[in-house]
């Protein structure tokens, strides 16, 4: 977890990780791809599933009305649901630790066969509540006519995005950390019995691990994990 | 569970089927496919399955053509039930999947909604052929057939178990019947009516000099694709020019298509290139690796080829030298 230009505001919960999340950001600055030196962000970009058959998505949810600027980029796409996934079955695996709703964000895509690109707006799923919470939180996204996309390769998946959501409505909140944010889904997932493919895709999304504001922090390896819904 | 098993004699065996309840090969029922398919395996008879969250088997098929699958020869699900839900319905969704080999062949999600003018209930599916459609139900009992491609992981070598599971998380249905059709069908029409062929990089890859790959795009059906472009993505480290011709338009035999790249850094790279008409099966793509090598290694052998040359010329005056001399030394001596 990235130390906050106040530490004092920073929860208790988020100290036992320091190690980890030390460890954690080292890897994405020493290990994996970058971007330009002049641009810390990753692309954003049309990422393409499937060789045979075809669903595309872009690789980071965002703000509307405009879901296409990549100024309106909110988080990168940390985790695919695939094989047999669907937005509420996979929402089902993650209760009932995280059982609360965020705010509404959209990723664009284009599913298989699909005509048009269209936007599917997800609220997620949070595991904390109540006053100044410190969440995970993770939104899932799919074509909204059937919660799923789908590929030969792939089957039925679903996207998914994460990010911390630290002290929020309160002094010193702040939010991101994707990296760190998505592995705690990641582990939850794999204690359920699921198949886990430590960061077998890859998204063009890594971000250098930084402050892009005191309330905004951006780390991402560029990867995303795969997990199986049978 | 399992349901009640009719083996079958020597026709399904001389197929490679291997039959374990209520299967035979019957007629196809037609697909928007050119060829129509092949039906494997099928449930003849309607048969109840426990209405609960769970798994029935239902038959094997057998895929002894293995090596041609996914480039000649696809296996397709094809799910058929009625069902009747419990009422007063409620509010959620159930999944219904038709498992081939412990994955997803064909699944449909079943869901009943309420909002200020009371509960509907519709069907949904999700295929290659018809894309995603919603369907809308009137009362308790209603019948659904869905049928998709069979993803890769759920065909495998060798014996395929076929299995219809339900997922909920409540109780939903008062009885499910897995109706006659309920198939694996096997078909010679690949989903891409269009191939690429791109000839791998990696020899000519180096770090900062722009080079051009080829990609072959060809028609595969005959029929004409129509509004062909290409289109490519890389990772970061690779500059991607402007692809000519980006716009193949219509597509009746080959086209080559030009795509300059340039890796901007030592190591491995990858390329995905997918070529895509204006029908549902007119696209194909390719993914390529390959390794890029920073100028001065590239050049490692040749400099060091080259060294080896001069000094083993070196040596060789040195030596000639040498023996001369000895040469001289030792006829002065004599």
């Amino acid at each position: 977890m990235p130390s906050h230009s106040n530490p004092s505001t920073r929860p208790p919960i988020l100290g036992r990780c320091v190690v980890f999340c030390f460890a954690l950001v080292s890897l994405t600055m020493v290990g994996l791809p970058s971007a330009s030196a002049s641009d810390p962000h990753g692309t954003f970009t049309v990422i393409e599933f499937g060789i045979t058959t075809h669903s595309q998505f872009l690789n980071y949810d965002s703000t509307g009305p405009n879901n296409y600027l990549r100024t309106n980029a909110d988080w990168p796409v940390t985790t695919v649901f695939a094989q047999n996934a669907e937005v509420d079955k996979v929402k089902d695996i993650l209760r009932p630790q995280y059982h609360s709703l965020g705010g509404v964000i959209g990723l664009p895509l284009l599913r298989e066969n699909g005509s048009s690109w269209t936007t599917d707006t997800d609220r997620g799923m949070k595991n904390n509540s109540g006053t100044c919470p410190t969440n995970q939180h993770m939104r899932i996204y799919a074509d909204s006519t059937n919660d799923r996309l789908w590929t030969y390769e792939d089957g039925y998946f679903v996207l998914g995005t994460a990010h911390w959501d630290v002290y929020e409505d309160c002094a010193g909140s702040w939010f991101g950390s994707s990296e760190s944010a998505a592995n705690f889904f990641h582990q939850l997932v794999a204690s359920k019995g699921y198949t886990t493919y430590y960061d077998i895709r890859y998204m063009m999304n890594y971000e250098a691990p930084r402050w892009e504001t005191t309330a905004r922090y951006w780390d991402s390896d560029g990867y995303a994990t795969q997990i199986q819904v049978p | 569970m399992k349901l009640p098993t009719r083996l079958l004699g020597g026709v399904l065996l001389a197929i490679g089927v291997v039959p374990v309840l209520g299967v035979s090969r019957a007629g196809a029922t037609p697909l928007a496919l050119a060829m129509s398919p092949e039906v494997i395996a099928e449930v003849t008879e309607p048969a109840s399955v426990s209405p609960a969250p769970g798994s029935t088997d239902l038959f094997e098929y057998d895929v002894s053509n293995f090596a041609e699958v996914g480039t000649k020869s696809w296996y397709l699900a094809r799910l058929r039930l009625r069902v009747t839900l419990i009422e007063p319905v409620s509010v959620g969704k159930s999944y219904l999947t038709l498992n081939s080999s412990g994955a997803a062949g064909v699944s449909v999600v079943i869901e009943t909604s309420e909002d200020g003018d009371g509960v509907t209930t519709s069907w949904n599916s999700l295929d290659y052929l018809n894309g995603g459609a919603t369907n809308v139900v009137m009362g308790p009992t209603f019948e659904l057939e869905s049928t998709n491609l069979i993803q890769r992981l759920g065909v495998r070598d060798g014996s395929n178990p076929v299995a219809f599971a339900i997922e909920a998380d409540r109780a939903v249905f008062a009885s499910v019947e897995v109706l006659t059709g309920t198939a694996i069908l096997r078909t010679g029409d690949s989903p891409q009516d269009l191939a690429i062929d791109v000839e791998n990089p990696s020899k000519n890859a180096v770090v900062g000099q722009p080079m051009t790959v080829s990609v072959v795009v060809k028609n595969l059906d005959g029929e004409p694709s129509e509004a062909v472009r290409v289109s490519v993505q890389g990772d970061p480290d690779l500059e991607i020019g402007a692809i000519s011709p980006a716009m193949v338009g219509r597509l009746t035999s080959t086209q080559v298509v030009s795509i300059p790249i340039r890796p901007m850094t030592a190591g491995q790279h990858s390329l995905v290139i997918s070529a895509r008409g204006s029908a549902y099966n007119d696209q194909a793509g390719a993914r390529i690796s390959f390794i890029a090598y920073e100028k001065e290694a590239r050049d490692l052998p040749v400099v060091a080829f080259g060294g080896a040359l001069v000094l083993g010329g070196g040596l060789m005056v040195t030596q000639g030298v040498r023996n001369r001399s000895k040469h001289r030394l030792s006829r002065s001596r004599v």
